[in-house]
């Protein structure tokens, strides 16, 4: 099935926050941010700016009702700085005009006095300096500390990865409007309503019901707004409370870009011991990523980092430490891959940092240590269903990865100036939130006396597709026309205390509350057809193509008759269903448990080209075997593994998020933040469903795929890698991404 | 819509009315033509390959094309919606508005592809003079030796033109494949990129490298200068607040004996600022004796380099691999780049050296080949 938002998409007329018809008196809120990135704030005057025409307001912490704190997992970020300052970009002042023009003319007039304090742009400096958010975790398999001796081999090294900007095209914003009662109806671009709701009515001081958060679709999200959406619409309501007037927030692009906290960087040791037959021993890694400025959801992605330490390979003995370094950037966040990525770059660089010193391909490491069923993760959840080898060795058979490399090594003979080079990615991802008690959801079905109907559920639209499974299932379950399905708005009204759409979990989630939803309504027809045909039993009622069938026969019931005559036998029509997985948990004390419902794999194939003159790079092919389970959608599902995909590339290669020591972000517009455009997506890009029985915890078999696809995009890196070494023997030890074009030339001359 | 080619969709109406411009236009309805036309457009969901498979249907849609009147067919084969009808005589009626006197205060504007993104507020109070639309300015023709070129004309224009073709007949389409987006290079100038006086500006590097003039117009007076001389120090011109260009001219190639070349690398290939580029000319005569260089470079100082002590070198000599060689090292003393976003000083300093290798190889590859396995021997 198509997506069905697409027929709005192509003509222009779906509808995102900045599209919302303006409400006559509406004022426009401007944030005035942080120009340091760590201060004491001595003096703000904002006398001059509030006589500037057209502002009506400026709104600063003194003006906050309820507590000033936007904080999720630590209360430790306050909506508007507060005696300091501690990243610039930090929302200082809001600024409430009646055109946005006029909001931003006075931010010149507005006047702070600080004290400059030191800044920290470096996580390790930080650490060593004691600025740690939250605990160090460890996680522990065997006895790493009593395996070095007995390795044939051990090897060090450090693996870097950088910060990844989200630049969803749709920036931040929300439009807040006030109603009756000292309520707000609040439309946001967030991934996490709830997560909205909760934080404004924190900051205003109100509970939570009278406070509505409604979101029709996002332009792109990819984590940038589990999160990061509150500060924004927060500060909207607070707007529309204060003023009593419709406020409408939307960053513009380098707002945002300076504003928002973006994918953690990570700078990691790692240590890794094999035996003579190239087996994986032991494995000890210490991460220390760049969390900004507050704890944001750093905790929980430094906690994925951790369960993904070594992706899809066995290792009997590890040993993995993260810790949170509180950074002077703007608080870092949730990015698709959610800390999975940092975490597998490491033991890729480390089985990397093995094959260059036992000049082995490091394909042979890969390929050897890969799980299969029944063995422990280091977070002691046992395989299950484990397709690793069966994904990597179906992309080496069918993408005749030997042909390729035998391909590869003749166009390297007979050339000086370009070479090429070949990496596979083989991925291990766990389906669920890691935090357990954040695995549950609720949908709202209502089918309308017309027999069409409306469904509402908690899962936020953001390009992914969601919407269209959801109407999938309904339509699958009552048998009819998709058409007759309206899938409505995420609001907190109708669904309340969701999670976040995040953690690839929202079709899952939703859907298998949807199912129980849709399935209690069916029962209640069944039970209605049985009485009123006189059938043997609900069993041999069935819907499907909208009719009505017993026993296999069609009866002089259709759908819309079924409806009309049931809700004149005053039958219940809507209903509302709870979903929470089961199976799951984990003990944070001993950092053991079955976290994730169950493991999406897959294997990736990258060759590229790198002109060695330049330094510039090609794609040239990506093959990829995922593991789909049994996809319920396989033109969104493969629209996802390719976008993911290109989104992992992107980080790995050109995508070079800069701050300088000021702590001020240097990339900060697409002039000088760059994204893969169509030019440099992979030439080739083929997508294999690799045919699996699915997991019964994923909805209808069709498992789950917004990140896992993201962590092939390693692979691009180790090709690269490949490609420069077959000019530059001597080019070791590069394990610090993104490689771009810079880092790639001088590698390719480094003596 | 069967190819899942939208995603989050926010893109989606960009790539939709770049595609409209392809399928207006009188370019070859290839898919190559196709994805040069929405190359200007970024979508951050999809990864660009359903995009690339939606394009496919299309141009094989497009293969029935009547080639004229193409916009009864394209509106009778829903690709386009039928207020398209009569578009042409509706844009005609719009009338630009009489355009101010030029004074000390005037902002004149090319195509804006630049002010506009730099300094919007300033640009909605500025007494602007649009100098786009001024056919007298547009043009590349051949007089007297020179190819004299209008200063409002596009790249797009260039790019397309066999003048300009002719002095480097492959290539020359790819070099300005490189220069931003099909987009931008149908509205931004020459004027522009010069009068922008960015060290890394493309079409400067590309011009400074074939030694040409400016003329520039002062209310009706005339002067004529070497380009190289207009760029006094960082945005600092040599240009009064009432002059504006109104051509740049250069001295046509004599022979084919002729070498031209222009290499720019960047972070992301194309769509990108360079952090580096670099072009040159060089005329020889039949014994490979350089009777004639210019050489340039964007991104090693605070204006767009005009690589003096290079081509002082080579002219007059004969080309050797040692000759080339030396080159390169003089090329390294002239140039003092700074380490910003776009690369560190290091970096920008090598790549100045590579991309004139790159120049080298297209004109001497088996030279250039041996040059490189010097730079390589360790």
């Amino acid at each position: 099935m198509k997506n069905i938002d697409s027929y709005t998409h192509v003509r222009g007329e779906s509808i995102y926050v900045d599209d919302l018809p303006i409400l006559g008196g509406t004022l426009f809120g401007v944030i005035f941010d942080s120009p340091v990135a760590h201060a004491k704030i001595l003096k703000l005057d904002t006398s001059e700016a509030e006589k500037m025409p057209g502002v009506k307001h400026i709104i600063t912490y003194k003006d906050i009702p309820g507590e000033n704190q936007i904080g999720g997992i630590f209360p430790d970020e306050p909506s508007l700085a507060e005696g300091e300052v501690h990243f610039k970009g930090q929302p200082v002042a809001l600024v409430l005009a009646t055109s946005k023009r006029a909001g931003h003319a006075a931010l010149s007039k507005i006047v702070m006095e600080v004290e400059e304090l030191p800044v920290i742009v470096d996580p390790r400096e930080a650490a060593a300096k004691g600025e740690i958010i939250g605990t160090q975790r460890t996680f522990k398999l065997g006895d790493p500390d009593g395996q070095w001796d007995k390795c044939a081999h051990v090897f060090e090294g450090v693996a870097e990865s950088g910060g990844q900007e989200h630049l969803y095209i749709e920036g931040q914003g929300a439009y807040a409007f006030p109603v009756e009662n000292g309520c707000i109806r609040l439309v946001s671009s967030t991934q996490g309503p709830t997560q909205v709701q909760r934080a404004a009515c924190r900051v205003l001081g109100v509970p939570m019901h009278k406070i509505e958060v409604d979101v029709r679709r996002l332009g792109g999200g990819f984590g940038g707004k589990e999160d990061q959406a509150s500060p924004f619409a927060v500060l909207a309501a607070l707007g529309a409370m204060h003023s009593n007037k419709p406020v409408k927030l939307i960053l513009d692009r380098e707002e945002d870009m300076r504003m928002t906290g973006k994918r953690h960087p990570y700078t990691s040791d790692f240590k890794i011991g094999l035996d003579k037959d190239l087996n994986i021993i032991a494995y000890e890694v210490d991460f220390y990523q760049d969390a900004g400025a507050a704890a944001d959801l750093s905790p929980a992605v430094l906690e994925r980092s951790l369960f993904h330490a070594t992706n899809s390979y066995y290792v009997p003995n590890v040993k993995a430490r993260a810790t949170s370094c509180r950074t002077n950037v703007p608080p870092n966040t949730a990015f698709r891959g959610f800390g999975g990525p940092q975490g597998m770059f490491v033991i890729e660089a480390a089985i990397s940092k093995a094959a260059e010193e036992l000049g082995v391909d490091r394909a042979v490491i890969q390929e050897r240590n890969l799980f299969i069923d029944g063995q422990p993760f280091s977070y002691g959840q046992i395989t299950e269903g484990c397709e690793a080898k069966n994904a990597w060795s179906q992309a080496c058979e069918k993408f005749d990865v030997e042909g390729a490399r035998k391909r590869i090594a003749a166009f390297n003979a007979e050339n000086t100036f370009y070479k090429k080079g070949l990496a596979l990615m083989p991925i291990c991802f766990g389906i669920s939130f890691t935090n357990t008690p954040m695995n549950h959801a609720r949908a709202l079905v209502h089918v309308y006396q017309d027999g069409s109907l409306g469904v509402s559920t908690g899962a936020v639209e953001m390009g992914q597709g969601v919407n269209t499974k959801m109407l999938q299932i309904a339509a699958l379950t009552f048998g009819v026309n998709p058409d007759r399905i309206k899938i409505e708005t995420t609001n907190t009204t109708r669904v309340a205390n969701t999670s976040p759409t995040a953690a690839s979990a929202g079709a899952d989630l939703n859907g298998k509350a949807l199912q129980i939803a849709c399935n209690a309504i069916l029962a209640r027809f069944k039970t209605f057809i049985k009485d009123s045909f006189k059938a043997s039993s609900e069993d041999a009622v069935e819907l499907r193509e909208e009719g009505v069938y017993i026993d296999g026969k069609k009866v002089d019931w259709n759908w819309e008759t079924l409806v009309q005559k049931a809700f004149l036998a005053r039958i219940n029509l809507s209903e509302k269903g709870h979903y929470s997985t089961p199976k799951i948990h984990f003990d944070k004390t001993t950092e053991k448990g079955h976290p994730f419902a169950y493991h999406v794999y897959g294997t990736a194939i990258f060759e590229t080209t790198v002109d060695c003159v330049r330094g510039r790079y090609e794609m040239d092919a990506v093959h990829i075997v995922h593991d789909f389970g049994k996809s319920m959608n396989r033109i969104i599902d493969k629209g996802q593994v390719e976008g993911a995909m290109v989104q992992g590339v992107g980080w790995m290669t050109m995508e070079e998020l800069r701050y300088n020591e000021q702590g001020r972000l240097l990339s900060n517009a697409l002039s000088t933040y760059k994204v893969p455009d169509i030019y440099s997506a992979p030439k080739e890009v083929n997508v294999e469903f690799l045919e699996t029985a699915g997991s019964d915890l994923a909805i209808l078999k069709s498992k789950a795929v917004g990140e896992p696809p993201l962590m092939y995009g390693i692979g691009a890196y180790f090709a690269l890698v490949d490609a420069i070494k077959a000019f530059n023997p001597k080019a070791n030890g590069l394990f610090s991404s993104p490689m771009t074009p810079e880092r790639v030339l001088m590698a390719l001359y480094n003596k | 819509v069967d190819e899942g080619g939208t995603q989050c969709g926010i893109c989606t109406p960009g790539f939709i009315v770049s595609l409209c411009g392809f399928v207006l236009s009188d370019h070859p309805k290839t898919v190559e033509n196709a994805i040069n036309a929405v190359a200007g457009n970024i979508c951050r969901c999809t990864g660009y390959k359903s995009i690339e498979r939606a394009i496919g249907h299309i141009v094989t849609k497009l293969q029935g094309k009547d080639a004229l009147p193409p916009l009864a067919w394209l509106i009778e084969n829903e690709f386009l919606p039928s207020y398209f009808t009569g578009i042409q005589e509706r844009l005609d009626a719009i009338k630009p508005k009489a355009q101010p006197e030029i004074t000390e205060n005037t902002v004149f504007v090319g195509g804006g592809t630049d002010l506009y993104v730099q300094r919007p507020a300033q640009m909605l109070p500025a007494e602007i003079v649009h100098l786009y639309n001024r056919t007298d300015l547009k043009g590349i023709w051949k007089d007297n030796g020179r190819c004299r070129i209008g200063a409002s004309t596009t790249a797009e224009a260039l790019k397309q033109s066999k003048i300009i073709k002719e002095l480097s007949p492959k290539e020359i389409e790819a070099y300005f494949d490189l220069i931003s987006s099909a987009q931008i290079r149908h509205m931004g100038t020459l004027a522009g990129n010069l009068v922008n006086a960015s060290p890394i500006g493309d079409l400067t590097v590309f011009f400074l490298s074939l030694n040409s003039n400016l003329v520039l117009n002062d209310n009706g007076s005339l002067r004529e200068l070497p380009l190289n001389q207009f760029y006094k120090g960082y945005k600092v011109l040599d240009k009064k607040d009432t002059e504006y260009i109104q051509e740049l001219n250069f001295e046509l190639p004599k022979s084919d004996t002729f070498y031209f070349n222009f290499e720019k690398v960047s972070k992301r290939t194309y769509l990108d600022i360079a952090s580096t580029g670099s072009a040159m000319s060089l005329q020889c005569d039949a014994n490979g004796k350089i009777l004639k260089a210019g050489a340039s470079a964007g991104g090693v100082a605070p204006v767009p380099f005009y690589l003096q002590k290079t081509v002082d070198f080579l002219e007059g000599k004969t080309v050797s691999v040692e000759v080339l060689s030396e080159a390169l090292d003089i090329a390294q003393t002239e140039v003092a780049p700074i380490s910003d976003v776009r690369g560190t000083a290091e970096y920008k300093k090598l790549l100045l050296r590579q991309l004139m290798l790159g120049h080298f190889i297209k004109f001497f590859p088996e030279m250039a080949k041996e040059l490189l396995g010097q730079l390589t021997a360790v």
